[in-house]
Parts: structure tokens; C-alpha cells; sequence
């Protein structure tokens, strides 16, 4: 990271480095700058897929605010800041549950997904979901938050088990069971026998 | 299809947001460190070096244990100190900073509470090398390569400072006006802190000085007994008043430590004050450290990536 913070994002390769810009600034709060340029994009997308467009820009720049105030209780430990991020992000994402709850349970009745067409340009790219993105969205909606937020740090933001309990603040235990439930509903709501849920253990992603 | 994939086949297509879309919140996360930064006293630094993580200020070591010594008059100066050698243009200024951060959860809102099991604190490491004449810095990156040259100093260079700070007229009024000539931002407090952090070649006489004037500021607190850093020795600890903007919103107070003989800088630390709230949830219910990060300067050395 030799470079002025602004050419463009990171990849993940300087994850030793995140509680390292976090222990910089909080002397010089500037560098946690450094940080948005690695995580501000990824933050974005998942914002995108749970919200929509409109809400994406407001709600990732509020997570690193809020990550920002919060930076001196961050656990200089934990080197990778990335889970962390998504932490914040999904309890901001919890306070719009209405919003994500009422937009998942149109797609599932009219198969129409107000999230997708945020982001499609015209009306006539507009596609009708399928079927079962309908029946998942459903699913999703049936959910309580604390489940729908395990199953998407895991599905759509590759944490792993152990990013998601650091991301979510609980033991890692909760973050198996809570899982598992979620995936039961959605395997159940799909047709398929919730009974057969097989173990899902994605990579250890960034750590 | 297991259910899994049938999620991950969900709104796949999110578009990746391009810089400018990214450009305003960045800003805003800029705009709230600045004001943090002026609230916490800091002259403003230039963004280059401070993105590139060089700390501008001097070497080592750690405070936690907030414990504190019976006070004597230890205020009362010791003129033996002499003045540190200036080192020649070429040579590099070691500096390692340790951070420490106290092991505290918080994670259910609740009272801060140690965790069990864990050590009381963790720490990290940062070390630099400035050129004495140039200001150039130079970092070691944490698996132990020689970062390139990072930035430069913010205050100038480290001899340009000292020759400025060298300057200064002793009697305290005037020199918090020529000092405020020297760093225009923040006030005087705020000055006088970033010289003590920034200057440590500094005569000890200037460093003297410093500290007398630093005392007239109004609402300027100097501990009335000794705190104790983490190498054992005692430090002065210095703060402005806790009726400030700060520490009311935050109720946090940021401490300046310096040598109680020399006036050598020995770090800062934050404590979390008793009864208040954090962050809007937190009560604390004892004055806590919640980070230290202490400095000591170190040696001059000849080639960077060389430690004394």
C-alpha cells in the first residue's frame, strides 16, 4: 500500500493490514479512508442485492460512519476488518426490514422484484422471476432478521461461520444454528425435503 | 439444485458501484475525520502521508495500568537534562509507536467488562524512519519488508521544526503567539501537544518552556499525581478541561503523557470517564484506558530499516 489512498479499490490481499489502519486512525482519523477504498464497493453490491439501488450509496456510506465512531472499540486482533463492516452494514440493513420484507413478499405474489429493476435501465428488460426465486423470496421473507442475516453474510457476502459470529457479534454456535433453521425454511419452501440440509461450509473466505 | 445455489442464483446481477458513485460517502467519511481531527487537536496532516499510515511522532512503549504514585513535588525541574545532539541531515529518525488497546467487551451494550480469558490488552506495532533533513518517511510493513518512500512529514521536516521550535521565546504568552505563527490550526493546547509529539530533538529547554506555557492555558489540567506507563515509569498526565465538546460528546478524554524531569514526550491515551455514556449506549462505570499509544524516541540511525 504504497500509494495515495484514492487509485481505486484494493483487492483483499492487505487484510494484515486492517487493524493497523484502524489503530492509525485513531490518531489520525483520515486513515480510516484507507478502509472505504477497500470495502466501501463490496459493501455496496450486498446493500444492492438486499435493498435495492436507492438505498445502497445512503447505507454504505452510513456503515463506515458508523464503523468509524465506533473504531475505537474494533479488536485490533482481528486483522481482517471485512466481516466487521458487514456487521454494521446488516444492522442497518435490519432497521429497513419492513422495506426488504414487503419487496420480498411482492416478488413472491407478482413475481415482479422491485430490488432487480432498481438497477435495470429500462421497463422492457424487466423479466418476470422465476419460479423459484419466487417461492424463495417467500421463504426469505418468513425469516426472522437474525436468520436472514446469517444466510445472506454466508450466501451473497462469503463470510464464513466464524466472519459471520465476529460480523454479528454472537458465538459462532448461534451462527450454525441459526442457519441451519433458515435453510430449512428455504429448502422446505422450495419443495425440497428440509430434513436433507446438507452441511454448508464455505472457504474460510478472508481471513 | 440445493437450496444454497438457489440463493447464490438470486439477484446475482447486483452492478458493482463505479468511483463516483462511491466518491460522495467517501467524502463524508472524510468530512466526520476532519472534524474529528480538529476536535481531537490534531493540525491537520497531509492526507498523503497520513493515508500511508507514517505516524509523526517519535518511538516506543506502552501505558495501561492507570495506577498512581503518592505525588511529591515532582513538577520542579532538573536543568542537568541536556539538550539531545542534533542528528545530521542523512540520518533517519527511529520511531515505533506501540498501541494498546485494552481487551474491553462491549458488544452487548453493557458496562465494559474485561474478557475472560484474554489478555488485558492487545497491541500493536508500527515503526518508522524519518530523514532528519528531508522529512522523508519510510515504514516497515508487517511481514517485515521496507516500505518505499511514504510521505513526508506534515510539520516539515523534523530539523526544519526543531529550528523553529528552537526559536521560540520562553516567557509563555509569547511563545503561544509564535507558536501560533508556526501551526496555524487548533488552539493553543492542540499546538502545543502535536510539538511535543512531533519535535523530540527538541533542546530541553524549549521543552521546558513548552510545558510552562502549557500550564497558563485556561482549562489546562496536569494531573496532580503521577500516572505510571506501561515501562514502569511515571509520566505527567495533561488534559484539557473535561467541560469540552469532546469529552462531553464522547465522554472520552484524550491525556498528553510526558517525562515529569524531562518533558519528553511519553504518549497519549484515552480514558472512558465514570458515569457516562459511549457512543450513545455504553455506561461505564469506572474510568477506564482505553487506548494508549505511547511513543519514545528512540536513536538515530544511519540507513532506514536499521533499529538502534
Amino acid at each position: 500500500m504504497t500509494g495515495p489512498p484514492d487509485v481505486g479499490h484494493d483487492d483483499h490481499e492487505h487484510h494484515h493490514d486492517d487493524s493497523s489502519a484502524i489503530a492509525q486512525s485513531l490518531r489520525r482519523p483520515e486513515v480510516f479512508a484507507v478502509l472505504y477504498n477497500r470495502y466501501a464497493a463490496d459493501v455496496h453490491s450486498y446493500v444492492m442485492r438486499r435493498l435495492g439501488d436507492a438505498a445502497a450509496d445512503d447505507l454504505t456510506a452510513d456503515t463506515f460512519l458508523v464503523a468509524f465512531r465506533a473504531r475505537s472499540r474494533y479488536d485490533l486482533t482481528r486483522t481482517n476488518a471485512r466481516p466487521w463492516f458487514f456487521g454494521i452494514a446488516a444492522n442497518l440493513i435490519g432497521k429497513q426490514r419492513r422495506t426488504e420484507e414487503r419487496a420480498l413478499r411482492a416478488l413472491a405474489r407478482t413475481g415482479h422484484d422491485s430490488v432487480t429493476e432498481s438497477w435495470v435501465d429500462h421497463a422492457d428488460d424487466r423479466v418476470t422471476a422465476q419460479a423459484a426465486h419466487r417461492l424463495l423470496a417467500g421463504a426469505l421473507a418468513s425469516l426472522s432478521g437474525g436468520d436472514r442475516h446469517v444466510l445472506l453474510l454466508v450466501a451473497w457476502a462469503d463470510l464464513s461461520y466464524q466472519e459471520v459470529a465476529e460480523a454479528l457479534a454472537i458465538p459462532v454456535g448461534t451462527v450454525r444454528s441459526r442457519l441451519n433453521r433458515a435453510r430449512r425454511k428455504v429448502r422446505s419452501a422450495l419443495g425440497d425435503d428440509p430434513t436433507l440440509v446438507q452441511d454448508f461450509a464455505p472457504e474460510a473466505g478472508h481471513g | 439444485m440445493d437450496e444454497m445455489t438457489t440463493l447464490k442464483n438470486f439477484r446475482p446481477d447486483a452492478p458493482a458501484p463505479d468511483r463516483a458513485r462511491l466518491a460522495p460517502g467517501r467524502q463524508r467519511l472524510l468530512d466526520a475525520a476532519e472534524r474529528r481531527q480538529r476536535r481531537r487537536f490534531w493540525p491537520r496532516a497531509g492526507w498523503k502521508l497520513a493515508a500511508a499510515g507514517a505516524a509523526a511522532g517519535v518511538a516506543v512503549a506502552a501505558v495501561l495500568v492507570a495506577q498512581v504514585t503518592p505525588t511529591t513535588d515532582t513538577h520542579r525541574v532538573e536543568a542537568e537534562y541536556a539538550t539531545s545532539p542534533e542528528p545530521t541531515d542523512g540520518q533517519w529518525l527511529y520511531q515505533k509507536i506501540l498501541t494498546r488497546q485494552s481487551t474491553l467487551n462491549f458488544r452487548d451494550d453493557l458496562n465494559p467488562v474485561s474478557e475472560k480469558g484474554a489478555p488485558a490488552y492487545m497491541e500493536l506495532t508500527q515503526e518508522t524512519w524519518t530523514q532528519y533533513g528531508s522529512g522523508k518517511i519510510r515504514r516497515m510493513l508487517p511481514h517485515g519488508v521496507l516500505d518505499s518512500v511514504i510521505g513526508e512529514a506534515d510539520a516539515g521536516s523534523p530539523k526544519k521544526l526543531r529550528q523553529k521550535v528552537e526559536k521560540l521565546p520562553s516567557e509563555p504568552q509569547q511563545l503561544l503567539r509564535s507558536l501560533s505563527e508556526v501551526i496555524r490550526l487548533g488552539g493553543d493546547y492542540q499546538r502545543i501537544q502535536y510539538t511535543f509529539s512531533s519535535a523530540d530533538t527538541i533542546p530541553f529547554e524549549v521543552r521546558l518552556s513548552l510545558f510552562r506555557a502549557l500550564k497558563t492555558i485556561p482549562g489546562v489540567v496536569v494531573r496532580p499525581q503521577l500516572v505510571e506507563d506501561a515501562m514502569g515509569r511515571p509520566a505527567l498526565a495533561v488534559h484539557p478541561s473535561d467541560d469540552n465538546p469532546f469529552t462531553r460528546e464522547t465522554h472520552r478524554r484524550d491525556e498528553l503523557l510526558l517525562d515529569p524531569k524531562t518533558y519528553e514526550y511519553r504518549g497519549e491515551r484515552t480514558m472512558m470517564l465514570v458515569g457516562g455514556m459511549i457512543d450513545s449506549k455504553v455506561t461505564t462505570e469506572e474510568t477506564l484506558i482505553r487506548v494508549s499509544a505511547v511513543q519514545r524516541f528512540a536513536a538515530a540511525v544511519n540507513e532506514p530499516g536499521v533499529r538502534p
